[in-house]
């Protein structure tokens, strides 16, 4: 039976932030258009579901605290302080705890980037996506390139630790106009870089241009150049890709987000948020009107607790965990499940080998080159 | 009942033009049903009947109307079942010729006419659907003419509405003619369809032609002398009602413990087997099918699962044949002959709708007849049985004639197709002023692979298919192997003509490229005559497949997108180290988009 059930280690603590100026093109997470009245009656709501689980859990021994979203930023900084402050007041804060926040160029200036550091965060996720008008434009951001470069070098004034995210492999985008907004990245020196390439999902708009035919999704070969032409250009300087999407400099690794990867508990609040205890999973009700009325309730906001079981968990992990470039720790797997890897996965790891997908040492299995590239291959191995 | 107070009488029509919907009225008018007991249509019973609105199994109703026992028969309604109409006709004396008034006469419509006057029915024509704005029974009646058909006798019915059952009814009664009365002969009992029940065996369905027979009889099958006791006799009325005897003009069916349809075939004539007729009665023919191809469970451990399936759908379907099949590529599965390809698309869809079984299925193939240069003669109807290239002395396929209805501007663009298809021209008539009736020669092999939706999108769902066999006859054909990452793949063997045989290779590939997805190294697929390649294409190796974004700690839907991948991958048979989709195994009747 698995070990450290019900949040038994220290865990993270994922905020959603719903709301939004606009949406953009390629997203299906949920979110709302921004009203100032919303954020007031949601901020009561989100500090009763924060609440509402320090009453419930045993160990409350925090890690790290990520807002994501929507669009986080478009909160003041004094309403993302009385939020950490419930947490501050609830749960064991670790010392070194980080605490990240994602933002949209648009809605950051400089006066309210320095009360952002000032109110606890620690860690700006910076949602860029490209250095390209043109890009930003097709991609339905309402930011353009000159915001982004003002934005950014506020950032530096009071941030150490933020990252940059690109999203590459848009609809006619070539190799060169990646390499341009990647090197352009670079040039800010920022602590972490993540890298998506861009998914299109029903229900977004992408997704019906891609129907009717009005956009094209790139080959993968020129979507393999790109991705493969930043693992190295990144390499060179000086960042280590330390997980599929993800690249940082030395000890600025995603805190919140290897907790995911590592499999290891954290809480989901807000809306659509998914939590994880260590051994069961829950999401929480989209609809912000329905979130409401169970927390007016005194309920809790799920919408479905999945219990997972052994095998899911040890499936579970491998896929999450081979994520990481190090890979999944053998000693971790056995402490964890009371069995080697070796032993339940044997001819999947011999296949694989045998594939050139994944390699081994005495302490990880991990993703060879190829087998990054080929992730899915390998991940969809794992299922038990 | 004594035979001036019988009539038996079925329906004949083109597809869609009413002949459920005025049979469902006949029996409500009657009272024969209840309306609470009407589903809509009630002689179509069986799902996939109602879902593609025809009728594939005969059935026979008994009507009692102002003290007359009226028989409906009822008839298949498919080319691909013209034994089984021509079997339900010959228990009949008259035939209600049921013609859309929107639609008019159409291609079935006159082999359905060919097929009752042959069997010397008397034919009462029904303008059907009056209702409709569309309708013009004047266009309906000028047609009729043409044919030869008195249009004064038509009757103009709206079923849906309807309108003018009655007097149906009595045209039924005063037209066609009472069964002659021979009830002192031997019996001879003739079976127009039969069904399968697990409780009481096989139902057969009869028309008593001579004699009689009552329940204890001890009877014979005379097709295979097989010897059976009645141990019930009965009518549907709609339902089944038992009765002591049935005797000569009777419609009804007979239940004798016989074990399997196999027994009691559609044709076979019934006799006692201690007074047994001197003849049966005439056109027994044991259907052959014409159409072959392979079944196989995509999951081999289905294979017991898809032979139990095969055996069950059997027992109603004496038709269908099959026997095991071993292929390389697709391991053990089942080589199953079909009478066309609708009866072929109705089992296949049946195993996976009824029983559940994923199934691959290898594009459909003729009988080939081959002589070798030994003097052997073989039949083969699996294209990868066939000998090598330089052993072959002749090889013959299957002709038919292929009688194809349409309005008159489409004509080029058929003609065409037909041409390209290797049609031989026969003849053009105009059926009326705006249609034509075509008559092509043509290989069965050619009209099985696509003929048929590529004859309806070139008409836009106008033109009609009928076609007869003619026979055997030489042919210049070749076997084009596909080889998919160097090995072949006998499960993807066809055999084509020889002047297209490049051509067809070069398509074979390029559509096997659209159907197999990338692979983790680069996949070679190759067509090949004789062992020569004429044809290669290549599938680039898988280079990225990786999911990026993070989806904020949400792992199910990073999940349900691996067991996806997973599933699609287990769906697929894997052929040396490819992993080829069931798709694939049907290229052969795909067609590019810019064909």
């Amino acid at each position: 039976m698995s070990k450290y059930l019900n949040y038994h280690s220290p865990f993270g603590i994922y905020i959603h932030i719903p709301f939004c100026e606009s949406k953009c093109n390629y997203c299906d997470f949920y979110s709302i258009k921004y009203k100032k009245k919303y954020v007031n009656k949601y901020m009561d709501f989100l500090i009763k579901e924060i609440e509402l689980y320090s009453k419930k859990l045993k160990n409350k021994k925090v890690k790290a605290i990520y807002l994501g979203g929507g669009t986080p930023s478009l909160l003041t900084p004094s309403e993302i302080e009385k939020i950490l402050n419930i947490i501050y007041s609830n749960y064991t804060v670790l010392e070194d705890i980080e605490i990240s926040m994602e933002a949209n160029p648009e809605s950051l200036n400089e006066n309210k980037i320095k009360e952002y550091k000032i109110s606890g965060i620690n860690r700006l996720s910076l949602g860029v996506q490209s250095f390209l008008d043109n890009e930003l434009k097709f991609l339905g951001r309402i930011h353009n390139v000159k915001k982004s470069i003002s934005v950014i070098n506020n950032v530096k004034k009071y941030f150490d630790n933020f990252s940059l995210d690109l999203i590459f492999a848009i609809p006619d985008q070539k190799l060169e106009d990646f390499k341009y907004s990647l090197n352009k990245s670079i040039e800010f020196n920022p602590k972490h870089i993540s890298l998506y390439n861009l998914q299109i999902e029903k229900g977004t708009p992408f997704y019906q241009m891609l129907k009717e035919d009005r956009i094209t999704e790139i080959t993968e070969e020129l979507d393999y150049k790109m991705y493969n032409f930043a693992i190295n250009e990144l390499k060179k300087n000086g960042y280590q890709h330390y997980e599929i999407s993800n690249f940082a400099k030395q000890d600025y690794h995603s805190k919140h987000n290897l907790l995911y990867w590592n499999y290891k508990p954290y809480l989901g609040i807000g809306p659509s948020a998914h939590g994880f205890n260590g051994k069961n999973r829950y999401y929480n009700i989209k609809d912000i009107a329905s979130y409401i009325n169970k927390l007016a309730k005194n309920e809790f906001p799920i919408k479905e607790i999945i219990n997972l079981t052994q095998k899911e968990l040890i499936s579970e992990m491998m896929f999450m965990g081979l994520r990481l470039i190090s890979g999944v720790s053998k000693k971790d797997f056995q402490d964890r499940f009371d069995i080697t890897i070796n032993e339940v996965y044997e001819d999947t790891i011999k296949k694989l080998k045998k594939e050139g997908l994944i390699k081994e040492n005495e302490q990880n299995i991990y993703l060879t080159k190829k087998g990054i590239n080929l992730g899915n291959v390998s991940f969809s191995e794992f299922l038990l | 009942m004594d035979c001036q107070h019988i009539r038996n009488f079925c329906i004949i029509a083109h597809i869609d033009h009413g002949k459920s919907t005025l049979a469902d009225r006949l029996l409500e008018y009657t009272n024969t049903i209840a309306d609470r007991e009407m589903k809509e249509q009630v002689l179509d019973n069986m799902d996939l009947e109602r879902e593609r609105g025809i009728t594939i199994k005969a059935q026979a109703v008994r009507i009692n109307y102002n003290q007359y026992e009226l028989n409906l028969i009822d008839t298949p309604g498919h080319v691909d079942f013209s034994y089984e109409v021509s079997k339900s006709l010959a228990a009949a004396e008259g035939a209600l010729l049921v013609i859309d008034a929107a639609q008019g006469v159409e291609a079935q419509t006159m082999a359905n006419i060919y097929l009752a006057l042959e069997n010397d029915l008397e034919i009462i024509p029904i303008i059907n659907k009056i209702d409709l704005d569309s309708a013009n029974p004047q266009m309906v009646k000028e047609q009729l003419l043409e044919i030869g058909i008195d249009p004064d006798e038509a009757i103009l019915t709206s079923a849906k509405e309807g309108t003018n059952i009655e007097e149906v009814l009595n045209a039924v009664i005063d037209r066609i003619p009472a069964p002659e009365e021979n009830r002192e002969k031997p019996l001879r009992a003739l079976v127009f369809d039969s069904v399968y029940d697990s409780y009481q065996g096989v139902i057969a369905y009869v028309r008593v032609v001579d004699g009689k027979v009552k329940v204890g009889d001890h009877i014979k099958m005379m097709a295979n002398k097989n010897k059976y006791e009645v141990d019930e006799l009965g009518v549907f009325n709609p339902t089944m009602t038992a009765v002591d005897n049935l005797e000569a003009g009777e419609v009804g069916y007979i239940i004798a413990g016989i074990k399997d349809v196999r027994n009691c075939r559609v044709g076979d004539t019934v006799t006692l087997s201690d007074n047994p007729a001197p003849e049966p009665l005439p056109g027994y023919k044991k259907v052959k099918p014409m159409v072959y191809s392979g079944l196989y469970p995509s999951d081999n451990n289905d294979y017991n699962l898809l032979k139990d399936a095969l055996e069950k759908l059997q027992l109603n379907d004496a038709s269908l044949l099959f026997e095991p099949e071993t292929s390389e590529a697709l391991g053990f599965g089942f080589r199953c002959g079909f009478l066309g390809l609708l009866h072929m698309e109705i089992i296949q869809e049946r195993l996976e709708r009824e029983y559940d079984i994923d199934l691959i299925t290898t594009a459909p193939s003729v009988i080939y007849k081959v002589e070798t240069e030994d003097g052997e003669h073989l039949e083969i109807e699996n294209p990868a049985d066939f000998p090598e290239q330089n052993e072959i002395e002749v090889i013959k396929e299957p002709f038919v004639e292929a009688t194809i209805h349409v309005p008159e501007e489409y004509i080029g663009s058929i003609m065409e197709l037909c041409q390209e298809n290797r049609g031989q021209f026969i003849d053009m008539q105009y059926v009326d002023e705006s249609r034509v009736a075509l008559k092509y020669k043509m290989p069965l092999s050619e009209i099985i692979t696509d003929f048929f939706n590529q004859l309806k999108s070139k008409s836009r769902g106008y033109a009609t298919l009928d076609y007869d066999m003619i026979g055997y006859e030489e042919a210049n054909l070749v076997k084009l192997d596909i080889l998919v990452n160097k090995e072949p793949v006998d499960a993807l063997s066809t055999i084509v003509f020889e002047e297209d045989a490049h051509y067809e290779g070069q398509k074979l590939v390029r559509r096997l490229k659209k159907l197999i997805p990338k692979q983790m190294f680069k996949v070679p697929v190759q067509a090949a005559i004789d062992n020569n390649i004429v044809a290669r294409v290549n599938i680039p190796a898988k280079r990225k497949d990786v999911l990026q974004k993070c989806y904020g700690g949400d792992v199910s839907r990073k999940r349900k997108l691996l067991e996806k991948q997973k599933e699609g991958k287990k769906r697929m048979k894997k052929v040396g180290k490819v992993d080829i989709p069931q798709e694939a195994f049907m290229a052969v009747l795909e067609r590019d988009e810019d064909e």
